[in-house]
């Protein structure tokens, strides 16, 4: 499962260092055929059957992690913090050898930094952990690169504020904004989200997204154990496998200016055939256990 | 006789190299053992090979050459090995990170309402997974 090497070592540069390059998803998927009927967007406004209970200000948690994100990290903190005014802006410095942690910390956020570099999941995971030491309700997740709009986080928040589900995924693909996706991922993208979808019951089209929500189960499930290869994708099934209700509505991003590579088609089969080899190897697991 | 000096410079050298390593702390508890019996097993080996010892044994397991009897054992040895090593790297791999984690948990600055007071923290600031990462004889598991 994992490279027989000096992990202390290649941690700078090595595996753990997931953080573009395993991350397809994000920024070149072919849609997936949508169910009209999982679509939140189209469910009904605000369901006040819990007006019974006092409005409480519920503890929100903002978790970026950032990897040499220098050039970024402040415009996102700035609009994060315009967006949700009154959460708790964390960002996680995974180890960056820029200016990140520095940028963050002058724009208001509160930073953590991590000694070591341990990848996209180690970093997320310790900002579960903290969300849960200091007892937030709601920890959202927002990528440190901008790629993910905090006005759109309402969206997101609102089904498990709502208390209808337990984790909540920003799609690109549930109708909002117009994302191109370049072709050739389409068949890879289906077979995952067919897999990921069998996994949690639920109709979800964008299981590689980074932009998603949890209460109190899923800041509980996650600070107890994250995975760390494909952490997106497996945390889905995870989450539903605990009997978390996994939900997914329409965000749009901002697509990434990079070019696309050459190699672009390669990398992503090669990203769906490993993702469906650690699915696999997920289901081989015994429940309960990481 | 030549093999059998060669052999038996070999598998002597091997095992004063693994007692030295011992007495410097260099190898520890089960590996330790682990090297000094393989050490010692190669100085047996390298006795029986002149008194065709080994052949006999081969050939009762339906093996032609000793050497390949040889071989195959140390295929299977090493397979093991790589084995026991790869979910002791694991182990390891996330007591590391759960120690990176909680050591940025401990540096960070907590949210306002936390320092005002408002927030009761559990009674146990090191408070870790509950997994068998830090199965430690000494602390009850929850």
């Amino acid at each position: 499962m994992r490279e027989f090497t000096d992990e202390v070592n290649v941690a700078v540069e090595g595996e753990a260092d997931q953080w573009d390059t395993d991350r397809l998803g994000e920024d070149d998927c072919e849609g997936v055929d949508v169910d009209p009927e999982t679509d939140v967007l189209d469910a009904e406004p605000l369901a006040d059957e819990d007006s019974s209970s006092p409005v409480v200000q519920r503890r929100l948690c903002v978790i970026i992690p950032a990897y040499n994100e220098a050039p970024a990290i402040g415009q996102v903190v700035r609009n994060v913090r315009a967006a949700m005014p009154t959460a708790h802006v964390l960002v996680v410095d995974d180890g960056s050898r820029d200016t990140t942690a520095h940028e963050a910390a002058l724009n208001g956020a509160t930073v953590m930094q991590l000694p070591l570099n341990l990848g996209i999941g180690g970093a997320v995971q310790a900002g579960y952990r903290y969300a849960q030491r200091y007892d937030f309700d709601i920890a959202i997740q927002v990528d440190g690169d901008g790629q993910h709009d905090p006005r759109e986080a309402q969206r997101i928040l609102e089904p498990i504020e709502r208390g209808e589900a337990d984790l909540v995924v920003g799609s690109r693909w549930l109708g909002r904004g117009a994302y191109v996706a370049p072709k050739g991922r389409r068949i890879g993208m289906r077979i995952l989200a067919a897999m990921v979808t069998r996994g949690t019951a639920g109709t979800i089209t964008d299981s590689t997204s980074g932009f998603r929500a949890v209460g109190r189960r899923g800041i509980a499930l996650f600070a107890e154990k994250y995975p760390t290869d494909f952490p997106e994708v497996e945390t889905l099934v995870l989450a539903a496998r605990q009997g978390l209700r996994v939900q997914e509505v329409g965000v749009r991003m901002d697509q990434r200016v990079a070019g696309e590579s050459s190699l672009a088609g390669v990398k992503s089969a090669y990203y769906m055939l490993r993702v469906c080899m650690m699915l696999l190897v997920d289901g081989l697991r015994r429940r309960g256990r990481g | 006789m030549r093999t059998f000096s060669v052999a038996m410079v070999i598998s002597v050298g091997f095992l004063a190299a693994t007692v030295l390593a011992i007495r410097s702390r260099r190898l520890r508890d089960q590996a330790a053992l682990l090297w000094l019996g393989v050490a010692v097993l190669l100085v047996v080996a390298s006795v029986l090979l002149p008194l065709g010892v080994l052949d006999h044994i081969a050939h009762t397991v339906g093996i032609v050459y000793a050497s390949d009897l040889l071989l195959s054992l140390a295929v299977v040895f090493l397979v093991v090995l790589v084995f026991h090593q790869s979910v002791q790297l694991a182990e390891t791999k996330d007591r590391q990170t759960a120690l990176t984690q909680e050591i940025a948990l401990m540096r960070v600055e907590p949210p306002a309402f936390a320092k005002a007071g408002h927030l009761q923290l559990e009674a146990d600031p090191l408070r870790l997974p509950s997994s068998d990462v830090f199965d430690r004889p000494d602390r009850p598991r929850p």
